[in-house]
């Protein structure tokens, strides 16, 4: 039987779990994102964009890795600037970066275990959660294998397992089905609409697919700045025969981007 | 605790653990000064190899250190709720138990040896202070490599900390870079003893203060190591840069020589121990385990001496550049052999009644080499007469092709001339008196020529 997170079953004290307003953040010397007003609700957020959108800059700015050069950011209600906020901010967030990072020594079962260390878990949890993630990305028959003996798409999926690990509100994957096979997606497009329940999950991917198969909401990002949110059917919609793209989501997107001005 | 065991398996810490607990019994097992001593002497023989531990310790920590940062994990920690210095506890304190475990487990190691020799060992404060600082010290090392390849996060970090830290380390304790008048090779805890036996010891006040400093280095490189900015890493070297200034001022000086002067005389460890019965045998308290194998040897001694004038009627045990504390008094040296057991006891009273047949001034300035050759001969012939143990070695000068003759020809004398010249000879030796050659070897002049 599944356990129940302290997440799970305490009140929130939020609206949105994520809300900014005319945010901006650096890149280096670049305002990647700049200007971005977004509100996120539970259930799983799709974000797209073409290269140097801003997608990643976004991503890492609500995984409180980049501050904000400017605007307002709240996360599960709380702003971020204060180190008591982002220490509340952090127990409750998942993050799979772009470039995922793991120790090659470890096992899957010690790496997971020791993320929700890192998360603040309770001792007496993290041998049940550590498990239990680890079958939710269906990695049991691997669990006492060392890292660096796994194939890049089980590699993906042992860092989807370490954001998920802890139960969190806020989940942030970026471009979490890299490296994974067909049926590994819609594997992994499963476990985002169940984890997308409870909790607020935003994915950022270049497959267009993902997001019309899983998703709740999509928001489509260029130049820093949110050009389009919707449903995955109003993207479709969006769409006509003469934009480019191999399904209706594509055209959908090809035309939002149009709108937009073009390709960033 | 989770985080620790799991550190505990993956981490770098249990392998150098094992490599300086390989290298530590290596050192004890292999040479050193432990093979000459008790406890004492392994205590300083493992801070003596702190030289090789130090920086396998700090290139293991750099080591350590490379792997958050060339794995592209930082940015998992950065995203984590526990704070920085939570995050980096469990692989600090990893490294931290197995580099202390490895240093304490070959003391361990040594000491069970000890135990398990004749010459029980002797423990006191001091040294088991002294070993304390040592474990510290490879806490130190492996916490600040952790600070350097946090820093520095290349793969010839830890190669080139271990060079560099090395090089460093006999720098300090070879030549006075930093200063004559204090010895700068205490402060990485490292020890250069001219003699490392077991009455002599490193006073309390002196392991104190490089716990100080110690303790202070490895705040800072902990500190350091956590920094992610310039301004928190200057604040970082402020303890360490503190405390060198407190403690470099009270370091004890080197000698001329080279050699420091940090060690003291233990007069607990000096004190006699005597056996029970006459004549009087006495032992260091330190060496007292082996009282009960020296007794006969050296009372037998005494009794090959009781024709000679004026000699001794007890025995004690005296250090190799000290003589007998007077006429009356055999003074007699230990030598530990393997395992703190006695080194040849079959030759304990020849041994010990050639060294009191030994002449106790040099010859005149101008004497010539056969003055030397003959005084030498004639010190061996008594040496030799009292035991009869002709084929006992006796030094690397050994055999002296005249001996044989010479000895066949002191013994072919009628019993009471041998005696007589024998006393002679003692006499005048022993009071720098006489021609050591004409008291012993005027009879058998023709043989030795």
């Amino acid at each position: 039987m599944r356990s129940v997170s302290a997440a799970e079953t305490a009140p929130t004290q939020y609206a949105w779990p994520v809300e900014a307003e005319d945010l901006k953040v650096r890149a280096g010397r670049t305002m990647a994102v700049d200007g971005l007003d977004l509100r996120l609700s539970t259930g799983v957020h799709g974000l797209l964009g073409p290269n140097g959108a801003g997608k990643t800059t976004l991503i890492r700015a609500l995984a409180t890795v980049l501050p904000p050069a400017g605007g307002q950011l709240q996360l599960l209600g709380r702003g971020t600037a204060k180190g008591s906020d982002l220490r509340e901010i952090r127990r409750e967030l998942g993050y799979l970066p772009q470039h995922f990072g793991f120790y090659p020594r470890f096992t899957v079962r010690e790496f997971i275990e020791y993320m929700a260390w890192l998360k603040e878990m309770p001792d007496r949890q993290v041998t049940a959660a550590g498990q239990r993630a680890i079958d939710r990305v269906a990695l049991s028959s691997h669990a006492d294998k060392k890292l660096k003996a796994l194939s890049g798409g089980m590699l993906r999926r042992v860092g989807i397992a370490q954001a998920i690990v802890h139960d969190p509100r806020l989940v942030l994957l970026d471009e979490p089905t890299v490296g994974l096979d067909p049926a590994q997606r819609v594997g992994f497009r499963d476990l985002l609409r169940e984890i997308g329940g409870d909790t607020c999950v935003l994915v950022s991917t270049h497959l267009v697919e993902d997001v019309s198969a899983a998703c709740s909401n999509v928001i489509v990002m260029a130049s820093g700045r949110q050009v389009w949110q919707g449903t995955p059917a109003q993207l479709s919609a969006l769409g006509g025969p003469d934009d480019p793209g191999d399904s209706p989501t594509e055209r959908g997107y090809s035309a939002a981007l149009g709108q937009a001005g073009g390709w960033g | 605790m989770r985080a620790l065991r799991i550190e505990l398996r993956r981490s770098v810490a249990l392998g150098i653990g094992l490599a300086l607990l390989a290298f530590g019994a290596f050192t004890i097992l292999a040479g050193g000064y432990f093979r000459y001593g008790g406890w004492a002497a392994l205590s300083y023989t493992l801070r003596d190899s702190l030289l090789i531990l130090w920086p396998l310790a700090a290139g293991a920590g750099a080591w350590q250190a490379r792997r958050e940062q060339s794995r592209g994990v930082a940015e998992l920690m950065t995203t984590s709720a526990r704070p920085a210095a939570a995050q980096l506890a469990p692989v600090a304190i990893a490294l931290a138990v197995t580099v202390s475990l490895a240093y304490l487990l070959t003391l361990l190691a040594g000491s069970v040896r000890l135990w398990l020799s004749p010459a029980q060992p002797y423990l006191t404060l001091p040294g088991l202070a002294a070993a304390g600082v040592g474990a510290l010290s490879l806490i130190t090392a492996a916490w600040t490599g952790l600070a350097v390849g946090r820093a520095v996060p290349s793969r010839f970090t830890a190669p080139g900390l271990t060079l560099i830290t090395f090089m460093i380390g006999a720098a300090l304790q070879e030549f006075d870079l930093l200063s004559n008048t204090h010895d700068p090779g205490l402060l990485l805890a490292t020890i250069s003893a001219p003699y490392q036996q077991d009455w002599v010891q490193l006073p309390l006040s002196l392991s104190a203060l490089q716990a100080f400093w110690l303790t202070a280095l490895a705040f800072s490189a902990f500190c350091f190591t956590l920094a992610r900015h310039r301004r928190g890493r200057a604040l970082a070297v402020v303890p360490a840069t503190l405390a060198l200034m407190v403690t470099f001022p009270l370091l004890p000086a080197p000698t001329p020589d080279g050699w420091d002067t940090a060690f003291r005389e233990d007069p607990e460890a000096m004190r006699p121990v005597c056996a029970e019965g006459e004549p009087r045998v006495c032992v260091m308290r330190v060496h007292s385990g082996l009282l009960e194998d020296l007794t006969p040897p050296i009372r037998q001694a005494l009794k090959a001496m009781e024709t000679l004038p004026s000699a001794p009627t007890a025995a004690t045990e005296v250090r190799a550049e000290s003589g007998s504390p007077d006429r009356q008094t055999l003074g007699f040296e230990i030598v530990l052999g393997a395992a703190g057991r006695l080194e040849e006891p079959g030759l304990i009273t020849f041994e010990t009644l050639r060294e009191a047949m030994a002449p106790a001034c040099e010859p005149p300035s101008d004497a010539s080499f056969e003055d030397y050759s003959d005084r030498s001969l004639a010190w061996d012939l008594a040496g030799t007469w009292l035991t009869d143990q002709v084929d006992a070695p006796r030094g690397e000068n050994w055999p002296d092709e005249r001996f044989a003759d010479a000895y066949a020809a002191l013994t072919a004398l009628p019993p009471q001339q041998q005696a007589e010249q024998i006393a002679t000879y003692y006499r005048n030796a022993t009071g720098c008196t006489g021609d050591l050659r004409a008291d012993l070897l005027a009879d058998v002049t023709g043989t030795v020529s």
